[in-house]
C-alpha cells in the first residue's frame, strides 16, 4: 500500500504498479489534469509534488509514498491562485485553456520560491508547458502581477 | 498505464538491488524516460531511490553529486557550462525536475548537452556492480547502478560547448564541447548523430588535427531533415575553429 497526500486528505492506494499519477487522478475526477501527449512533453498534467512540479503522466502511483501532491483545484480552493486568474483573464491570456491549468500550476511553484520573477524566470518557468493558441506573450504578461 | 509492470522491489541495500536485476527488470529512480516509454518486456522495477543519495557536494575544486539529484538542482546549484548544459538537455523544468543525473548517464543520450560535456571531461562515475568501483565514463561498459558522479571545477571553467539548433531553445542537432589542458584538448561530438565521438590533441590543435577530427567524425554525422552530412561538416569545422579561438 502507498499512502501519500493529496489535495490535504491522507490517500491510500493499491492498485497496478503501472498506473501513472495523471490516470488515478482523472479516475477520482481531478479534471484540471488533463490528458495531453502522455510522453511528458507538453505539460498538461502538470501538478505539485512536495512544492516541485512534475508532468503526472510521468509519474508512478507507487513511487509517491511520503509525498504531497497538489492540483489545481486544490489551489482554487486555497484561493493561492486567485490573483493569477484574474489576471489570465484580465489579460486574455486563454484561448482553448487546454495548457491553462499546467500554466498556472507552473508559475505557483515558482511564486512560492520567488515572489517577483523576472520575466525570463517565468518564460523558464513556462517551457514545460506547450501552448499552441494563444503562446506565450500573454501569458508571461499575466504572470507578472 | 504501464501495463507489464507487475511488480515494484524497494530492496534495503545495493546488494539486494543489484540481484534482483534480470533480464525483465530496470533500476528506477527519477522514471522520466522509463515511464514514458513504457516498455513492454519490462515487468520489474527495481526502486533505488532510498539506495543513492541527492546532494552536492563542493571540496575544493572537486564536486560530488549522488546519482540522484535532479537535472534541475544541477542546473540551480552550479555555475558556468554545467548549468547551461543542464538547462539545455532538457527543455522542460518539469522534467528536469524529475530527471537524475544517475538516469541522463545511464541513458547516454546522444543528443544531451550534459552527456557531451561530462564525456568530454571524462568524468569519474562511483558504480556498484556486485562491488563498488569508480571509473571513468568512457570505459564505463553500461551495467550496474551509479551511485555517485565526481567532476573536477577546474575541468567545467576550462571547457566550451558550441551548440547548433534551429532556434536557441530547441533541441540541438549539433554539438561540440572541448576541455584544454595545458597539454591537451579533448573534444566531444554529439547530437543528431549515431555516436558520440571523443577525440584528444595537443594544445593548441593545428589545422591538421582539426581537419583529422572532421574526418573521422563525419561517419558519425546524419543525413536528415536538420541537413546534409557536408552541411553539417562545414557546421562542425566552425564549431571547433569557434571552441579553439573562444579559448
Amino acid at each position: 500500500m502507498i499512502r501519500f497526500r493529496l489535495n490535504e486528505l491522507k490517500m491510500e492506494y493499491i492498485g497496478h504498479p503501472g498506473l501513472t499519477l495523471m490516470e488515478y487522478l482523472r479516475s477520482i475526477e481531478l479534471f484540471s489534469v488533463k490528458y495531453g501527449c502522455d510522453t511528458g512533453s507538453c505539460g498538461s498534467c502538470s501538478v505539485l509534488v512536495d512544492n516541485y512540479v512534475y508532468n503526472s503522466c510521468m509519474l508512478l502511483v507507487e513511487s509517491l509514498g511520503g509525498k504531497t501532491v497538489e492540483t489545481l483545484e486544490h489551489l482554487d480552493k486555497t484561493g493561492e491562485i486567485d490573483n493569477l486568474k484574474k489576471s489570465f483573464l484580465d489579460k486574455g491570456a486563454i484561448q482553448c485553456g487546454y495548457c491553462s491549468p499546467g500554466m498556472l500550476i507552473s508559475l505557483v511553484a515558482l511564486f512560492r520560491k520567488n515572489k517577483q520573477p523576472n520575466e525570463s524566470e517565468i518564460r523558464e518557468t513556462l517551457a514545460g508547458n506547450l501552448c499552441r493558441c494563444t503562446g506565450y506573450v500573454k501569458p508571461v504578461e499575466a504572470a507578472q502581477l | 498505464m504501464w501495463q507489464s509492470i507487475t511488480r515494484i522491489e524497494k530492496p534495503d541495500s545495493l546488494i539486494t538491488a543489484f540481484g534482483l536485476f534480470g533480464n525483465n527488470s530496470a533500476y528506477f529512480a527519477g522514471g522520466s524516460y522509463l515511464v514514458v516509454e513504457k516498455n513492454s518486456n519490462i515487468s520489474t522495477l527495481i526502486d533505488i531511490n532510498s539506495l543513492i543519495t541527492s546532494e552536492i557536494i563542493q571540496d575544493g575544486d572537486d564536486i560530488t553529486i549522488g546519482a540522484k539529484t535532479s537535472i534541475q538542482n544541477i542546473a540551480d546549484s552550479l555555475s558556468g557550462i554545467i548549468s547551461e548544459c543542464a538547462r539545455w538537455s532538457c527543455f522542460s523544468k518539469n522534467i528536469r525536475n524529475q530527471r537524475t543525473i544517475g538516469g541522463e548517464v545511464a541513458r547516454m543520450r546522444l543528443d544531451s548537452e550534459l552527456i557531451i560535456l561530462l564525456k568530454t571531461m571524462d568524468i569519474q562515475l562511483d558504480i556498484y556492480n556486485g562491488e563498488k568501483i569508480t571509473t571513468s565514463i568512457s570505459q564505463w561498459d553500461g551495467k550496474g547502478i551509479i551511485t555517485q558522479i565526481h567532476l573536477n571545477k577546474m575541468d567545467i571553467d576550462n571547457t566550451l560547448v558550441e551548440r547548433f539548433a534551429l532556434l536557441r531553445s530547441a533541441p540541438a542537432f549539433l554539438i561540440t564541447a572541448g576541455t584544454f589542458s595545458s597539454s591537451t584538448v579533448s573534444f566531444g561530438i554529439g547530437g543528431k548523430v549515431n555516436q558520440i565521438s571523443n577525440y584528444s590533441t595537443p594544445n593548441p590543435p593545428d589545422v591538421s588535427s582539426i581537419d583529422n577530427i572532421i574526418g573521422m567524425s563525419s561517419s558519425h554525422l546524419l543525413d536528415d531533415h536538420y541537413g546534409s552530412r557536408e552541411y553539417k561538416r562545414a557546421l562542425l569545422q566552425t564549431a571547433l575553429k569557434r571552441l579553439v579561438e573562444g579559448r
